[in-house]
């Protein structure tokens, strides 16, 4: 779950995707965009949407646990004292 | 950036709610300065909901039905005055705001396309989000609205009683300034924990945090624990909408269970839906799966939700031919909860010359106990963003500015003073730990006194290394710094709000206090007198006084 890769290669240095980065993880750098807080993303896609030149890679995929949600109610978690 | 700027009001917050306010007031006449930490417009949950507005339709909808089954839902806690108010005011913007080329979804006879969802009786008016808001951003700009972007707000600047201004930093160098303003709105952060569901991540209690600091007080608290249904492995929510035109859910032995009266006949939507998931993998039938082959209007959602068809292409992902598990998906205020900053029908809080909006501000006098109701967070932010914009407008024009100066050196010391700081635990870890916490079914869907105190007990904690093992190594890390310090206290006020109500109410349910108990008729207020927090009930049933919506 965050942005991969920005393929320099491809972008065009028009910084749209660090603009509308809603978690700041995307920054003008010296040289075009750069991924500085990665571990922020969202994964919105905001900076794909964007992008002219498709030069924007993300992954949907959650890379931290979502936590406990269940709690003590999940049969599969040691039962925890109130 | 000049380290002060004047003005007559400071937004604080470009969501849905913010961007509103900021328009309004421009539109008569204020200066106004609006403020994001992140950009104005694509910042916050508005811009990646689904686009359902709550509206009612006069000659379509008969008021009186709709005032009528909200006040069933309410259980006792909202008002007939604000319902009649909301729903007449709010039908006036929308005609206004469509007949201003702002885009909603209309049919081939120029109407609003209308959906249903759940709650008590729902129909919404439908718009592209994404769209809406570059418009109101581009609105703004034109009326000379000052945007600044990569603006983290950490308070509102007091003098004595008197809301004076905002201070803050730049995101980018670290800068720090001060907006003088006569009045001030805040649209920021709701009552959240930036939740793991795209779009709810920016959403981190500072709003809530920042008005409590300046005497204003919270109300419906309790009821921050708004469950949505997301994806287990990856990061989006608002499944439950699609549930309400096709979709539905199922168990580990694809029985459906959502579906049977006991879940629907109680006034609590989202929260309904993810107590009966919790029931289902207690019982051993977990996990749980999301069915959306019969999901109806997919064409619709791709034009409402352009991201969530994105991150689906880009994954190779078949959301509607596949079944993925789910899991209830905690996101606080956003989404349809009734806490935030108690506000009156003038989108006044409690402090005179700070006013509130959107998700901030409590929505508990139109919705009650009753939790998760389709269309209500943008019906709301849409409102009372107009409301509070028109305000603060009106409050700055009859004030008189403050003309004393601001110690620049001494606000510098105070905000910045984590920076730099050797840190022990990093903030992001203590927020995540936070945002893990509240969203365990067993602290805030399930809940306990005993337990609600082990959760506070952690909070306390935790604010404890925050002030002392934690710092940050720059401005990136100092706002997270100050989200983390913004959700210990709205969890801390959540907690003690939902210990004092010890029965159990629309989506406040108590394990230990199963039943309603009518000595409960009140609202909860939550306020801070020197840096502590009272809990107190007040009584709410108050009548409106002004309209809304007008042009």
């Amino acid at each position: 779950m965050a942005v991969e890769r920005i393929d320099h290669d491809e972008c065009t240095g028009c910084l749209l995707c660090a603009e509308v980065c809603p978690m700041d993880v995307i920054r003008p750098g010296e040289n075009g965009p750069r991924i500085s807080y990665r571990e922020d993303c969202q994964s919105c896609y905001m900076c794909v949407q964007k992008c002219p030149a498709g030069a924007v890679e993300v992954s949907p995929w959650r890379v931290y646990p979502l936590g406990r949600i269940y709690g003590r109610f999940d049969p599969k978690e040691r039962w925890i004292p109130d | 950036m000049n380290n002060v700027i004047k003005a007559d009001v400071a937004v604080v917050g470009g969501g849905l709610a913010g961007i509103n306010a900021a328009r309004r007031a421009a539109e008569l006449g204020a200066r106004v300065v609006l403020l994001d930490k992140a950009r104005a417009g694509t910042s916050g949950p508005s811009a990646f909901s689904s686009g359902d507005i709550l509206c009612w339709v006069p000659g379509q909808d008969s008021l009186g039905d709709w005032v009528q089954a909200y006040l069933d839902a309410g259980e006792g806690l909202n008002s007939r005055a604000w319902l009649t108010m909301f729903f007449e005011g709010h039908y006036r913007l929308v005609e206004n705001l469509a007949g201003r080329g702002f885009p909603f979804i209309l049919d081939g006879n120029g109407n609003f396309v209308r959906r249903s969802g759940q709650g008590p009786t729902v129909k919404c008016v439908l718009a592209p989000m994404q769209e809406f808001q570059e418009k109101n951003r581009q609105a703004c700009a034109s009326l000379g609205v000052t945007i600044l972007d990569r603006f983290c707000a950490v308070e509102v600047l007091m003098q004595g009683p008197r809301p004076v201004g905002v201070a803050g930093f730049n995101l980018y160098d670290g800068r720090v300034s001060a907006v003088l303003a006569r009045s001030v709105v805040i649209s920021t952060g709701g009552c959240s924990y930036r939740g793991p569901f795209f779009g709810q991540d920016t959403a981190a209690g500072e709003g809530l945090a920042m008005a409590l600091a300046s005497g204003a007080r919270l109300a419906y608290m309790e009821y921050g624990n708004h469950y949505d249904v997301g994806l287990a492995s990856f990061d989006t929510c608002g499944h439950s909408r699609f549930a309400a035109h096709g979709g539905r859910y199922v168990n580990s032995l694809g029985g459906a269970f959502h579906e049977r009266d006991e879940t629907r006949s109680r006034h609590v939507y989202g929260n309904a839906l993810a107590k009966a998931m919790v029931e289902e993998v207690r019982a051993g039938k977990g996990p749980i799966y999301a069915d959306l082959s019969g999901f109806r209007d997919r064409r619709l959602a791709a034009r409402l939700m352009p991201n969530l068809m994105l991150a689906l292409d880009c994954g190779g992902i078949d959301l509607f031919g596949d079944h993925h598990e789910v899991v209830p998906a905690f996101t606080g205020t956003s989404g349809a909860s009734s806490a935030g900053i108690w506000i009156d029908p003038g989108g006044r809080t409690s402090v005179a010359g700070l006013f509130a909006a959107g998700d901030s501000a409590c929505k508990g006098m139109v919705t009650g106990a009753c939790v998760g109701i389709s269309g209500i967070s943008l019906a709301w932010a849409n409102f009372t963003g107009h409301l509070a914009g028109q305000g603060a407008a009106g409050y700055a024009s009859a004030s008189d500015g403050w003309d004393g100066g601001v110690d620049l050196r001494e606000l510098e010391g105070r905000l910045l003073s984590p920076l730099g700081r050797r840190a022990v635990k990093g903030p992001r870890d203590i927020l995540r730990a936070l945002s893990n916490e509240m969203a365990r079914a067993d602290v805030s869907l399930i809940r306990s006194g005993s337990r609600l105190a082990g959760t506070l007990g952690k909070v306390s904690t935790w604010r404890w290394e925050l002030e002392n093992l934690s710092g940050a190594e720059d401005p990136h890390e100092l706002m997270i710094w100050y989200e983390a310090k913004s959700s210990l206290s709205v969890a801390e006020a959540t907690l003690l709000a939902a210990m004092e109500r010890r029965e159990s109410r629309g989506g406040h349910y108590r394990e230990d206090y199963q039943d309603k108990n009518p000595e409960f008729d009140l609202v909860i207020a939550v306020e801070e007198i020197n840096g502590v927090k009272c809990v107190k009930f007040v009584d709410e049933q108050e009548v409106p006084s002004v309209g809304g919506g007008e042009d």
